[in-house]
Parts: C-alpha cells; structure tokens; sequence
C-alpha cells in the first residue's frame, strides 16, 4: 500500500514537473533533431526565479549540457556578449542554434545528456547565494530525443513527436500497434499468438488512473481486440478515441493526460507471459 | 504540278474546315444542386503530420465511424443538418452545430463554410460527377500542424 502510494505521488510530481518545465521553455520547432536549426524561447514569468521578469536586457544564455557551447558563456559576472539573448517581447527571450554544431558534439551526444540552460544578467550576482536571489533563472532543462527508428513492439499512431508524447489530444484518434515478431522474452507466450487486445487504462489530469474494465473481463470486450494491421503478417492494431471510450468514467473536472497499457494475447485465464509490459503514452492538451 | 497540289490543298481545306452547326453547351453546371442531398460517412483516413515510421503517414481508421455513422444534411438555399451519431467529431462541430452553409467561392469552391464559423475543406471537387464529399481537417496544437483526418462521404 505505501508503494502504491509513494507511486502515486511520484507520478503526480513528476507529471507537474514535466508540465510546469514545458511552459517555462519551449523550442521551435517544438519536435526536432540534434542537427536542426531551432529557436529556444524562454518565458520568465513562467520561470520559478523571476528576478529577472521586466528586466529589459539584455539577457545571456548561459548553458553547460551536452557540455559548455563552441561560443563559450564567459564568466559568471560578466557574460560572453556573444551569448546575448533575443527579446521576443514581454518577458519572453529567444537563443537560435543548431545544437550539433553550436556544442561541437555528434548528436548521439545530445541526445543523451540533452540540452540545459539558464538566463542571467550580465553579472548574475544579484544578491549572491547561488539560488532565486541571483540574477537568473532556475535550471532549465530541453529533452531531445532521437528519432524513432527500426521496428519496435510497441509503436503508436500517429508516432511519438518526443519522448513518449504522441501529438494527438484525448478527442483524437489513437492506435496503438503491435508487432509480435518484436517480443524476444523467452518466457513470453505472444510471438505465438495470432489474436489480441489490448488492456487500456486512462491516466488523469490528478495523476491518478482510471480503468476501463479489469483485466479478467477484457476479453469478452471485442471493442478492445486488436486486428491485423494492413500489409503485414505480424503487426496487429488497435485504433480509439480516448474521450469516447472512457466517456461515461471521467470523473467531472478532470482529463485523461496519457494513456497506459498492455498488449495481451486473448487466452483464459492470462498470465504475465501473455501479456507486454506496460507502456504508457502522454497527449497534448486541447 | 506543284501549284495544281496546293490549290487541290486549299480547296480541300475550305470544304472541311468549319463546322456550320449551332453548338449548344447546355446548362452552366450547377454546384448547389450536386450538394443538395445527404452525405453518410463511408471512410476515415487520419494523417500524421509530424512524424511517423509508417511509409506513407496514413492510416485508415474507418473502424471509428460506428455502426450509425456522421450524417451531413445540405438543402441548396444554404441550410445544413450534421448528425453526429456514432462518429467522433473530426470535422470540429462540437455541440454547437451550424445551420446554414455557403461555398467560399461559388465558381471555384474550396471550403464549405459555416454559420459557427467551421470551414469544412473540401478535399475533392465538387462537380458532375459528385456523387459524394471528401473533407480534409488539419488540426493545428499549439500553433502547428498535428494531424489530419481525411472524412469521405457518399450522397444518400
């Protein structure tokens, strides 16, 4: 019971992380690759420290992941003038880069320490003590992600933009494929199989999950089966609206933010080898 | 010899030249009238406009029309009928449903436009040989393209 609490509370936590992060900075494009050209924007009144909102600049990026730029950020009190920032109005600023040449790394190396940053004043002392009273913002943190590519067990439609965000919304379609010759567990019994649904269940806007039915009975829902996806003798689909198939759960006032599930194999009674793990899928908001 | 040939030439190209019949071209075709009519859903294509590792970014998802489909109503004097029904609300209706339409061009019509404020982009012609419509719906998250949903209907 503590577990499943302490689950729980992670997963809110993490969630409010991830969400509050994403309106703090955000790229253009939004879903890109470590060689693109993109624009990093930075909305001040959105960050945690906030000593610098109305400041009328300039501001400096000062940044040190994938590792220090090729144009490098100068010193604390006095930043590289070349690192100054773009003011895009209000409390917005914006830095344009091509990550791969502007850190002078291969862009496996971006991919795996992403991009992180911070904003300050020329001289970042402010009132010193290395947190909210200095002249900057708190960290900020750009994950990028590598393409997806080769087959996969799992794979949604439309596919992942970045991480494990599809970029649909809880009133679009969303399919979920499976391709069985992808499932190498020894103990699994799914290459095997030639029919499956899937177990779905709908995370929501409070962290927490709604189920669509209990897995015992989720055989007997032909809703939920999969079928064969078009010009393969592998991959099985299953396509849904998330608001439309859990309409009559959704409590009043909440939203479903991500959907998890399982891909089983339709025997009786099922095992942890007939099914995949769990894997979990987060939506943009409306 | 040579001018008895093009004299032969020039009289055998008066005699066959110009055609002295009256041609009639009908009635100017009428695309109001190929709208007048119920259109059921018949097909849902959705379309990743981000990424995707399927080859041609398409998806066929017809499955999600229900056993009683969308159904659009026009009348030629402009007013329109949408009936949900089964199907998920591609198009962007929501749950105020328009109740008059207008093409945005009539000669050269490429939107249906609505009195919600609905622009239905017509993914076909419309012409003679209409005997249904295809919309096409780009839904745009937070300021770009996400996805598309290609909605083919077949007049009633």
């Amino acid at each position: 019971m503590q577990k499943i609490f302490q689950f729980v509370i992670i997963s809110i936590l993490s969630f409010s992380y991830l969400s509050v992060q994403a309106q703090k900075v955000t790229t253009e494009p939004e879903v890109f690759a470590a060689g693109d050209s993109i624009k990093i924007l930075v909305d001040i009144s959105k960050c945690d420290c906030k000593r610098l909102m109305g400041n009328p600049g300039p501001l400096y990026m000062w940044t040190w992941s994938p590792k220090e730029g090729t144009i490098p950020n100068g010193s604390w009190t006095a930043s590289n003038p070349q690192m100054a920032m773009t003011h895009e109005g209000g409390d917005v600023w914006s830095f344009s880069m091509r990550p791969t040449t502007f850190y002078g790394v291969d862009a496996a190396t971006v991919y795996d320490k992403d991009i992180k940053l911070l904003v300050k004043a020329a001289d970042g002392t402010g009132l010193g003590g290395g947190g909210c009273d200095e002249d900057k913002t708190e960290d900020l943190l750009i994950s990028v992600d590598p393409p997806k590519t080769g087959p996969r067990k799992l794979s949604p439609f439309p596919d992942l933009a970045k991480g494990d965000t599809v970029y649909v919304t809880a009133n679009d379609a969303l399919t979920i494929i499976f391709d069985k010759s992808q499932d190498t567990l020894a103990t699994s019994t799914l290459k095997d199989g030639t029919e499956f649904l899937v177990f779905p269940k709908a995370k929501m806007s409070d962290g927490s999950y709604l189920n669509y039915t209990p897995i015992g009975q989720a055989i007997n829902l032909p809703e939920l089966f999969m079928k064969p996806l078009e010009g393969s003798d592998t991959k099985y689909r299953w396509t849904f609206v998330p608001n439309m198939l859990f309409k009559d759960k959704i409590p009043v006032g909440k939203t479903i933010r991500a959907i998890k599930f399982q891909v089983v194999r339709k025997t009786t009674p099922i095992t942890s080898n007939d099914a995949t793990e769990a894997k979990e899928y987060w939506l943009i908001e409306e | 010899m040579k001018n008895i040939f093009f004299i032969f030439s020039f009289v055998l190209l008066v005699l066959t030249s110009c055609d002295k019949r009256n041609l009639e071209y009908g009635e100017a075709f009428d695309r109001l009238k190929a709208m007048d009519g119920t259109f059921k859903l018949t097909a849902i294509k959705q379309i990743d406009e981000v990424t995707s590792d399927l080859t041609n970014k398409q998806l066929d998802i017809s499955e999600l029309m229900g056993t009683n489909p969308l159904t659009i109503s026009f009348t030629k004097a402009g007013g329109i009928t949408v009936t949900q029904n089964d199907s998920p609300d591609f198009l962007g209706f929501g749950t105020n449903l328009p109740s008059t339409w207008s093409f945005d061009d009539a000669n050269y019509p490429t939107q249906v436009i609505t009195n919600t404020g609905v622009a239905l982009n017509l993914n076909k012609p419309v012409n003679q040989f209409t005997s249904g419509l295809e919309f096409k719906r780009t839904k745009m998250l937070r300021g770009k393209k996400a996805v598309s949903y290609v909605l083919t209907f077949a007049k009633q």
